[in-house]
């Protein structure tokens, strides 16, 4: 057992929490590059996977209950491997081939659902929460809960509802990671789940600023009411900063506590045209709040991702963007100062 | 002599260092140790690093989720020990990360607001006005580092914000007096102008961000004039041949400054630059399997070297998981292109099978050799 593990142990003990002699160190957990080199190459192999069957096996392509058999059956399989005592090599097999019978099976449920889009989405988003339930592993779940967010996002652009995912999938990332810890048996699959979803939010963002609304599969119908996407983003952020002062005990009456969600409120209302500052700004928080290096990384990407693909937005010109940034950045710097000032006199005061 | 940055928290030590001819194996029993006679190596990044860099935070909440998951922790304490260990904030460290992000996003939002602003180029505000404005803002910036230090965040980032400045007030030069200029010098220059400050700074961020300027500009010079330094690398893959040397001699230097200079052991820093010279060395040699034909001998000896030199650096001497995991997709890339290119052609659905194959046993192999690696360095 290393140094600092004994280090944690003796802090738990210290404090109550546990008693006695440290337990053995067990399998340590993979760093997040090593999961992501895992996702990367289930990505690729099931790529390759659905090639052999486009090419080598072209008749069950144009077979529609054969491609909801061998789909279902790809993903039984993989469920199967999955259980099965962990071993390298068929955990990554299990990844591949349920991405493949994925493949499959979402091609055979566009031919039943009569090659009606929105409802193919949203058959494929209610198997996506399924499979992020149901597959025993964290890589998998984290593809189920992106694919998840993105097939829900493709049904609300065709239904011409586009601006109620981005608070929707912010809202389902913020209450995972809010409830982390709160129910022991399910957290690696909560945990999951949240980075599945932070990862679907970048992903999204991106593709509104760039103004790809739709990602190509259909139009949202009158130009999108930007002010529903940004009041539910900054709904979602006062929820969080709530959830937050509940965790360290502060009351509604609390000045802290009331200016805390004044600034958030004024962020939410002054990045109206920009909500991917707000939405970077909740994800870092998040992230902040459970020490969880990771999510605060997702954050900063996400912030970068969103500032470069707002520069090609069409919808508002430069002129306008530079605006809403000047009134965001100085609303920034006034709120520190303000908080600075106050956090001060408190401490005075407390002294 | 000290190695590797004093803060963060050392979990593995070696206690002792193997000199080797050949660097095969520290485990041998025979082998002697002895310490490094060669000055320059005893002296500088060479010498092995004793610690094994791992972020102490990251790694308390992942011991903290382990206990939980082992269920060594009682349910209704779950709340206490994640306040006992840290993983929840106190108010205190909530107090700094509100002031660096309001700080830090209000900087650059605003940074970003006058690259847009001039992006725009608004006529009914005169020229003079706009250099008024841009030059007005750099000097603001400047002084701001000046009076609030160079070890404070505001003045880090006022200084960041300068040099953002300096280059949209090139962008505006460009624009306002057409001057004709490739776009690789606004990046070259905006590099050189920024250097002086770059290197008082003793900030990694501003290092990134003139390393990406020098990146571009090679880019953009490449696309220029079709192919960089003429008459050292005669095709188009020039550029990825400029990238990869000029990110992997900034990656050495780097990891020689980070063994006695606290700021510039930032281990996210140097795994960017790490990245940038592993893509560029790989994209190179996936253009000469999937694209060009012939002339592979010398981007297979640089990427074969490459490997080696990252094996020998950071599983023996600095150890570093991240680089090791890197190299390993580079490998899976390059063999996986090579069997589909040349499988492809002769029976298109069974080099498919094979290539899926390929991909999950290769996978698979890293997965359990990076695990092995992981307990090595922690234990």
């Amino acid at each position: 057992m290393s140094r600092l593990q004994n280090d944690t142990w003796e802090k738990l003990v210290a404090a109550g929490v546990t008693a006695g002699a440290p337990p053995e160190g067990g399998e340590a957990e993979s760093p997040w590059f090593v999961k992501c080199l895992l996702a990367f190459s289930g990505w690729f192999a099931a790529w390759f996977l659905l090639g052999f069957f486009a090419i080598g096996l072209e008749f069950l392509l144009e077979n529609t209950p054969a491609l909801l058999v061998v789909g279902g059956l790809m993903m039984g399989g993989a469920y199967g491997l999955l259980r099965a005592p962990k071993n390298e090599f068929f955990e990554h097999l299990a990844l591949a081939v349920s991405l493949a019978g994925q493949g499959l099976l979402i091609c055979g449920l566009h031919e039943l659902a009569h090659e009606a889009l929105p409802a193919t989405c949203l058959l494929v988003a209610t198997l996506q929460v399924v499979l992020a339930w149901v597959m025993p592993s964290f890589v998998h779940r984290v593809y189920s809960a992106f694919f998840g967010a993105v097939a829900l996002y493709m049904a609300l652009v065709l239904w011409g509802w586009p601006d109620l995912v981005t608070g929707a999938v912010l809202l389902g990332a913020a209450w995972s990671w809010l409830n982390e810890f709160s129910f022991p048996v399910h957290m690696k699959r909560i945990r999951a789940v949240g980075y599945g979803l932070v990862l679907a939010l970048v992903f999204l963002q991106g593709v509104h600023a760039s103004g790809m609304r739709g990602m190509g599969v259909g139009q949202a119908g009158d130009p999108p009411a930007l002010w529903i996407e940004d009041v539910l983003v900054a709904a979602v952020g006062l929820y969080v900063v709530w959830q937050l002062l509940r965790r360290y005990g502060r009351e509604l009456r609390d000045p802290l506590a009331v200016v805390a969600l004044l600034g958030t409120g004024l962020i939410g209302f002054a990045s109206l045209e920009a909500p991917g500052i707000a939405v970077a700004m909740v994800i870092l928080a998040l992230g902040f709040a459970g020490s969880n290096r990771v999510l605060m990384g997702l954050g900063i990407v996400s912030l970068f991702y969103y500032t470069s693909s707002y520069y090609y937005l069409l919808e508002v010109t430069l002129l306008g963007k530079s605006r809403s940034l000047l009134v965001i950045g100085l609303l920034l710097l006034a709120l520190r100062w303000l908080l600075g000032r106050m956090i001060a006199a408190m401490e005075v005061k407390d002294a | 002599m000290p190695c590797g940055p004093p803060e963060p928290v050392q979990v593995g030590m070696r206690n002792s260092y193997r000199v080797h001819v050949s660097f095969r194996d520290r485990e041998r029993p025979n082998d002697k140790i002895v310490p490094c006679r060669l000055p320059l190596l005893r002296k500088c990044w060479i010498e092995p690093c004793r610690h094994v860099y791992v972020d102490p935070v990251s790694l308390r909440r992942s011991q903290v989720l382990e206990l939980i998951e082992a269920g060594k922790i009682p349910e209704e304490r779950i709340g206490d020990a994640l306040v006992a260990t840290g993983v929840v904030p106190e108010a205190r460290a909530w107090r700094r990360f509100i002031d660096l992000l309001l700080l830090w996003l209000g900087g650059m939002a605003l940074a970003v607001a006058l690259v847009f602003f001039i992006a725009y180029n608004w006529s009914e505000l005169g020229r003079f006005a706009k250099f008024a404005m841009v030059e007005g803002l750099i000097v603001l910036a400047v002084a701001g580092y000046w009076r609030l230090g160079a070890d404070s965040a505001a003045g880090k980032v006022a200084l960041l914000g300068a040099t953002i400045g300096v280059g949209v007030l090139l962008a505006l030069y460009g624009q306002t007096y057409q001057t004709g200029a490739d776009p690789w010098q606004l990046f070259f220059n905006w590099a050189l102008l920024v250097l002086p400050w770059t290197l008082i700074a003793r900030f990694p961020p501003l290092w990134i961000v003139w390393i990406a300027l020098i990146n571009v500009a090679m880019v953009l010079y490449h696309q220029t004039f079709g192919g960089l330094f003429r008459t050292l690398f005669s095709s188009d893959r020039g550029f990825l041949w400029a990238t990869f040397v000029f990110n992997t001699l900034v990656l050495l230097v780097w990891e020689y400054l980070a063994a006695n200079r606290r700021w510039h052991s930032e281990r996210w820093a140097i795994r960017l630059v790490a990245t940038a010279g592993g893509v560029s060395i790989t994209w190179l040699l996936l253009r000469v399997i999937l694209v060009d034909d012939g002339g592979g001998f010398l981007p297979l000896l640089a990427w074969v070297l490459w490997l080696i030199g990252n094996y020998l650096l950071y599983r023996r001497l600095r150890p570093d998981l991240f680089m090791v995991a890197g190299c390993c997709l580079s490998v899976m890339t390059v063999f996986v292109a090579f069997t589909g290119r040349h499988l492809m052609e002769a029976n298109p659905a069974g080099a498919f099978f094979l290539l899926a194959i390929m991909v999950i046993g290769m996978s698979a192999a890293s997965a359990w050799w990076l695990k092995h690696l992981q307990r090595e360095f922690v234990s």
